[in-house]
């Protein structure tokens, strides 16, 4: 008999300790959840874009062996005699917070503060072609691997 | 509230004793009362190309004409140095959404099937590239 009433005891406790430690949490989430909100994002678009190796040579490469190497491009552009192929990888990060007191719309007033950043990043593989689909220039950038917090020289 | 001996230890079925669970009462209330835990989307672009297609191409004798007979209207033409290119697309985007409490997590993903063909002044083609990676779109968290 003890040990039954000690059980259902330990039971009741561990209700208890739930309710104690999870109660407040709750209530926080029930009067802050819209009022004040972190927000991570984030957008991919494109796949890897490798760094050019070997295979690319200027003067020798065509525009066929590019392709056969490296596929479709993302952006095909004609710029003056030349044919560009870009091939490129778009990461884009976004982070949020907004704070709002919503109780006081009763008053006829509220207050909110928001604040919010965006930060755009590529990886670009930007080859050029003369009109008989020879490479004439390479040009590539890794831009994704930067943080999204980069210090600026300005 | 009766004196409790921290060191008695009651064993419930599976061996779990009641501080465990205790733990795993407070997260599974907290989540149960977490409303709106998870969302999914999907978003498709212009029809699925077919990589099978590619094999009745002939550079060089295959014209513009039966490119568009095969692989229908393209997304996109653009005027090249030596010819025109045409451009066929398809996306599949994917996109994840979970709120936690006071933190929402959002992920969007999306790639690309893309064949270019590559004719000449005569509408001839002289060559392709394909890249095939929609699959590889994926559901996530943005980490």
């Amino acid at each position: 008999m003890d040990y039954r009433f000690n059980f259902f005891l330990k039971i009741w406790h561990a209700i208890f300790k739930v309710l104690v430690v999870s109660m407040p949490i709750l209530i926080a989430g029930r009067l802050l959840g819209g009022c004040v909100t972190y927000q991570v994002g984030r957008s991919l678009e494109g796949t890897d874009v490798v760094a050019p190796g070997d295979e690319l040579q200027v003067g020798k490469t065509t525009l066929e062996d590019t392709l056969a190497l490296l596929g479709a491009p993302t952006t095909l552009v004609e710029l003056e005699g030349q044919d560009l192929l870009l091939y490129q990888k778009t990461v884009m990060r976004q982070k949020r917070l907004s704070v709002g007191l919503p109780l006081l719309d009763a008053l006829g007033t509220s207050i909110s503060f928001s604040a919010s950043g965006n930060r755009v990043n590529y990886d670009t593989l930007a080859l050029f072609f003369t009109p008989d689909g020879i490479l004439r220039q390479v040009v590539f950038e890794k831009g994704t691997s930067q943080p999204y917090k980069k210090p600026t020289s300005d | 509230m009766p004196e409790i001996d921290a060191d008695t230890r009651y064993l419930m079925p599976g061996g779990n004793d009641l501080n465990s669970i205790s733990g795993k009462l407070i997260v599974l209330l907290i989540l149960t009362f977490v409303s709106g835990c998870f969302g999914f989307g999907k978003n498709q672009d212009y029809q699925s190309l077919d990589a099978g297609k590619l094999e009745k191409l002939v550079k060089g004798q295959t014209t513009a004409a039966e490119v568009s007979a095969l692989f229908g209207t393209p997304a996109q033409v653009v005027k090249m140095s030596n010819g025109n290119a045409y451009i066929y697309t398809h996306s599949v985007a994917k996109g994840t959404a979970v709120w936690l409490l006071l933190v929402s997590l959002v992920n969007y993903d999306k790639q690309y099937d893309q064949i270019i063909f590559f004719f000449d002044n005569n509408d001839i083609l002289t060559h392709y590239g394909a890249s095939f990676d929609a699959r590889d779109s994926s559901y996530g968290l943005p980490f």
